[in-house]
């Protein structure tokens, strides 16, 4: 079993020049914990909702909240995500998915073409979903198969 | 009319009483009564019946107590069956269920422009090793009969037909009554049996035969005509000539006659005439080929002509090399390591092309593959970077955690398997680089003439025929194609 079996395609992606602002919008509306941000296409970076919490004043949206705490809302998406990022392929088995993902302690992996290019995205409820309800091994069958269609380009 | 055994109860012709009369007859399968009722006196008893019954030893459990009741009401002249045996029943003869159909009707099938396909008829069975061909449901014993007198009366069993031996097909080990397929091919029902054909055989393929879709070897015995598609996992054998139609086979193609077709390689898309298309994965061979367009994952061997067709060989095409004219008279001819024919254009100079050149689709396969292998590396090294980590945290204690021990013993599995898929690619790269050292060899062999308007492409060189030449070798060095 490969990653572009399991993984989450058209994931909600951020661009670089989005706002910390828009950022907590969509993470307190879509209920996302992790958003790939893209630039041209390509994958430049991930935020996660951790990041945002990190940024974000503790008195954000209270009574004490100062001008300062409302100014870290103008920040940029580029100032806030990671980009020392651990990435994957459409061709990753999903135990070295899954390897990667505890011992980096990470909880998502943004899948990439050739041209780092964003394809969808591998979280740990993906693999959850897998192990719980779907167990079968990948085969040399099926991988020879897989890498025929690689092979041609699809 | 059966014999009668009658029994009369009173014979005194002035008795006012009634009476009975007992027929048993001859074949001893029925009792009947014939009842006269009273004329003044005493009616027919039951018992009465009853006694005469049993005095001629009519078994009891044969009686009919209904009838017998009935018998004794009568208030005129009446007969009744009073006791029935049963006929004994024959029993049935094996017999078989196909479990397989030779053919399969597909059902019509109406596309977006309102038009049926009346090529599209049937699917053609194919089986694999081991399928169930025939159920045979044994004979039946019959059904015992019995006589009035309680005797029993003998039956025949049903006959013991057993299956024909036939070729391709044999008894389950397992079940008596099951035949079932000893090799993969198509099935051709019998009356006991179902043979087992490794290949599809036709007399020709037509619009009787509809288009031939077939997990194995087709075998047309004549010609395949005009729209007729046939499709074949295995290879394709025609004795005859193929016109205007389309023939697909994963493995060889082998053409007794030609291949003719309404329009060139480059007809108009939208043209209703039709250009013959021979696919093959593996080799094509046929005697000529005329507007044609032939694609073949090895080889192509023509004998005689090639007018105006495309050939794409992914190694070599021979013309006249087993015998034959070996001309190509126009067209485009492509092979990745060498053409070898023995005449090429015509005296009135029509156009055409040779080219040993390597597809692209093969460099973007071994650009694909090349990247994959490098991707599947670099997990390998990410692994036994995590491995190595794990192993040294665990350094100087007296028990390694079994959590650690468990999580070791996952990514060394994992690497193993990425392992196993590093090696495959590395064996179609390798089958990729050997494919592509032999094409730097490409040849053009003609070795009787050339004529003019021919244009020879090795590589990325090109020469331009301008004159007529005798035998003649074409190799490409230093970017330039050598002519000998």
């Amino acid at each position: 079993m490969f990653a572009k079996e399991i993984m989450t395609i058209d994931p909600v992606v951020l661009s670089p020049g989005q706002t910390v602002d828009e950022v907590h919008h969509i993470l307190s509306v879509e209920h996302y914990h992790h958003l790939p941000v893209v630039e041209h296409g390509k994958l430049v970076g991930l935020v996660s909702d951790r990041d945002l919490l990190k940024t974000l004043s503790p008195f954000f949206g209270t009574d004490q909240e100062s001008s300062r705490d409302r100014d870290q809302m103008t920040l940029k998406v580029v100032d806030i995500m990671s980009t020392n990022l651990v990435t994957v392929d459409r061709h990753t088995s999903v135990d070295c998915a899954s390897i990667l993902l505890l011992e980096h302690k990470i909880s998502c992996l943004p899948v990439v073409d050739d041209a780092y290019c964003l394809e969808g995205v591998l979280t740990w409820k993906d693999l959850l979903q897998f192990y719980v309800y779907q167990t079968e091994d990948i085969t040399s069958d099926s991988y020879e198969e897989a890498l025929n269609y690689v092979s041609l380009g699809a | 009319m059966p014999e009668v055994n009658i029994k009369e109860s009173d014979t005194d012709p002035l008795s006012m009483n009634g009476t009975h009369s007992l027929d048993i007859r001859k074949d001893l399968l029925k009792v009947v009564a014939h009842i006269t009722p009273p004329r003044g006196g005493t009616p027919v008893s039951e018992d009465a019946l009853l006694s005469a019954l049993s005095a001629e030893g009519i078994d009891s459990n044969r009686i009919n107590l209904d009838s017998l009741e009935k018998a004794v009401r009568a208030n005129r002249e009446m007969s009744i069956v009073v006791a029935r045996g049963l006929t004994s029943v024959k029993g049935a003869d094996a017999r078989f269920i196909s479990l397989v159909k030779g053919v399969t009707a597909v059902p019509v099938n109406v596309n977006d422009a309102e038009l049926v396909d009346y090529f599209d008829l049937w699917t053609y069975t194919s089986v694999k090793a081991g399928a169930p061909l025939m159920q045979r449901i044994p004979p039946t014993g019959g059904i015992e009969g019995v006589n009035v007198l309680g005797a029993r009366l003998p039956v025949k069993a049903g006959k013991s037909i057993k299956f024909t031996k036939s070729k391709g097909a044999e008894i389950d080990p397992e079940n008596e009554h099951l035949l079932i397929a000893s090799r993969d091919g198509h099935p051709i029902l019998q009356a006991q049996g179902v043979e087992v054909d490794d290949m599809l055989i036709l007399a020709k393929a037509s619009l009787e035969t509809g288009h031939i879709d077939f997990n194995g070897s087709v075998a047309i015995n004549g010609d395949v005509d005009s729209q007729v598609e046939i499709r074949a996992s295995g290879d394709i054998f025609i004795k005859g000539t193929v016109s205007n139609a389309k023939l697909e086979a994963a493995h060889d193609i082998v053409i007794g006659g030609g291949v003719l077709s309404q329009a060139g390689p480059n007809a108009e898309i939208d043209s209703h005439l039709i250009t013959s298309e021979i696919i093959a994965g593996n080799s094509i061979q046929a005697l000529f080929l005329n507007q044609a367009v032939a694609k073949s994952g090895n080889t192509i061997d023509i004998q005689r002509y090639v007018l105006n067709s495309e050939l794409r060989a992914q190694e070599t095409i021979y013309l006249g090399q087993s015998g034959g004219k070996g001309a190509i008279i126009g067209g485009l001819a492509v092979a990745a390591y060498s053409i070898t024919a023995n005449l090429v254009g015509s005296n009135a100079y029509v156009v055409s092309e040779l080219q040993c050149v390597v597809s692209d689709h093969v460099y973007a396969k071994n650009t694909a593959l090349t990247q994959e292998l490098e991707k599947r590396r670099h997990e390998i090294n990410e692994l036994v970077l995590i491995a190595k980590r794990l192993n040294e945290n665990e350094n100087g204690r007296e028990r390694v955690n079994e959590l650690t021990h468990q999580k070791l013993l996952k990514i060394i599995r994992t690497i193993k398997t990425l392992r196993l898929r590093v090696e495959l690619i590395a064996k179609k790269t390798d089958e990729i680089a050997m494919y592509l050292a032999k094409s730097e060899k490409a040849f053009i062999h003609i070795d009787r003439q050339i004529y003019p308007n021919t244009r020879l492409k090795i590589g990325t060189a090109v020469k331009l025929i301008d004159k007529e030449l005798r035998q003649t070798r074409a190799v490409c060095i230093k970017g330039e194609v050598l002519l000998s």
